[in-house]
């Protein structure tokens, strides 16, 4: 009986085999057509593999880990430093827990409320793009750069394409999961200012989000020093509400139909209990 | 690919070493302290590896470039519990693995629409046009994606890494029988896939 050199004719192939044993299947190989068949199979499918090209990876990776490493600087912290932080932290437990229970105690007496300014008759020019966006969505007429629904494609692509940060949260709480749906993004213009817009759905309803760096902007909305500085406008084009605030250097106005003032919009970036529940409680202060 | 200089030296490279040497322990050790630049040093030093293997995992750019930058935070965050048991790159090669398995495991419903291989959603093109624009690459790429990870990753450790049977098992956690059984169906698939390259490649 024949007997063919099975495993042995990989390694043969590969010249992995000791030379005594190279010699045996190169024997066999010579006088056995099925052999030499199966032989030229593994060959070719070396030779494909072989084909399969290294990719550099692209130039801009490091400036995207770099940031995201920013922001988890506390997790990325030496030990030392982190060991600092954590006696710090043992120190300052007894004052922290006196500032909530303050908290707690002004909570139960005067329930924190959000308020906001009527924005100024004439929209802005981050609102106007907003609304013409949203305009856009609604006619089913977007033109989207990127198409998506999930949160750190969007976010990372709104980053590196325009520099702008987009802190939208990947952890969602359960409540979010039938809610919240990203739709996608696109690059705009605001003037001459470079702009992003996000395009999500709260409650089967679009809302449209735009941010620009506040300096580029001709007309930007006030930065507060402490608070966003939201202002609200309704009845705008189409009986849309706009909300338009600053916040760390960037100008943020998001069209929606939501109820009272579209403040529910902000579940995109905001997943924290207690700030929704200060969001919902939104009051615009009229003069 | 054309090999850095400096990320050479940090290699701690000898003539004929090639691409199995480990980086420097100290630059390991002050990436165990979280100095940034020791992270950027061994990103440099590993950035076109993994994301190459990342690239075979991923329907796109965007996401290839998103789960290298998980590979490399997720590195950077489980350096310090490395205590060089194994090899460096064994032990880096295993984060890429799991992660690039997961992406898969997450993305295995959206693969027929968006891991499509680039030569099926162009459709059939003479072999002379595929040979002549040197696209050969990009057909055994898209084969590639059709197999699944078990077969996929020892072929990609192998022929893009550049590893050994034995590497190629610590990284898996098991037999270098297992890889050559596994390296064999993968390559068996690719051959059947790409029978219209015969003679070509």
């Amino acid at each position: 009986m024949i007997r063919h050199p099975g495993q042995d004719l990989t390694a043969f192939a590969e010249g992995r085999l000791p030379e005594a044993d190279e010699r045996r299947v190169a024997r066999h190989v010579s006088g056995c057509r099925q052999c030499r068949d199966d032989l030229e199979e593994i060959r070719f499918g070396i030779r494909l593999a072989e084909a399969i090209p290294p990719i550099r990876a692209p130039g801009t990776l490091w400036n995207a880990i770099e940031r995201r490493l920013d922001r988890n600087a506390w997790a990325a912290m030496s030990p030392t430093r982190a060991a600092y932080w954590g006696r710090a932290a043992l120190y300052a437990t007894p004052f922290v827990l006196l500032l909530v229970s303050a908290g707690v105690a002004w909570h139960a007496i005067a329930r924190p409320q959000l308020r906001v300014r009527e924005a100024t008759p004439d929209p802005t020019g981050i609102e106007r793009a907003a609304l013409e966006e949203h305009d856009r969505r609604v006619r089913r007429a977007a033109d989207w750069d990127l198409r998506s629904d999930e949160i750190a494609r969007i976010r990372r692509w709104v980053e590196e394409t325009t520099g702008l940060s987009a802190t939208i949260p990947d952890e969602r709480p359960a409540e979010d999961r039938d809610a919240l749906r990203l739709t996608g993004a696109r690059v705009i213009r605001v003037g001459s200012a470079r702009a992003a817009m996000i395009g999500f759905d709260v409650d089967t309803r679009p809302v449209t989000l735009v941010t620009a760096r506040l300096s580029d902007l001709v007309d930007p909305p006030a930065e507060g020093a402490v608070s966003k500085n939201i202002t609200f406008r309704s009845g705008a084009p189409g009986g849309y509400k706009v909300l338009t605030w600053g916040s760390d250097g960037q100008a943020y106005a998001m069209v929606s139909d939501l109820p009272a003032y579209g403040q529910r919009g902000c579940i995109l970036c905001h997943t924290d209990p207690d700030r929704r529940a200060l969001i919902r409680s939104m009051r615009v202060e009229r003069d | 690919m054309e090999e850095n200089p400096s990320v050479d030296r940090l290699l701690g490279m000898h003539a004929g070493e090639g691409r199995a040497a480990d980086p420097l322990p100290e630059v390991i050790e002050a990436c165990q302290r979280g100095e940034r630049e020791a992270f950027r040093e061994l990103f440099e030093i590993y950035k076109d590896r993994v994301y190459s293997i990342a690239r075979n995992f991923a329907p796109d750019e965007t996401v290839a470039q998103d789960v290298t930058q998980e590979i490399f935070l997720r590195l950077f965050s489980a350096i310090r519990g490395y205590r060089g048991d194994s090899a460096f790159r064994t032990w880096l090669f295993r984060l890429v693995v799991n992660a690039c398995t997961d992406e898969w495991r997450r993305r295995r419903r959206l693969v027929p629409l968006e891991g499509a291989p680039l030569a099926e959603r162009e459709g059939p093109r003479s072999i002379e046009s595929i040979v002549a624009r040197g696209e050969i690459a990009v057909q055994v790429r898209g084969a590639l994606a059709h197999l699944s990870p078990r077969l996929r990753i020892p072929i990609l450790l192998r022929y893009v890494e550049e590893m050994s049977y034995d590497e190629i098992a610590e990284v898996l956690r098991c037999s270098p029988g297992t890889v050559a059984s596994r390296l064999n169906r993968g390559r068996r698939d690719l051959a059947r896939r790409l029978a219209h390259l015969r003679g070509r490649v």
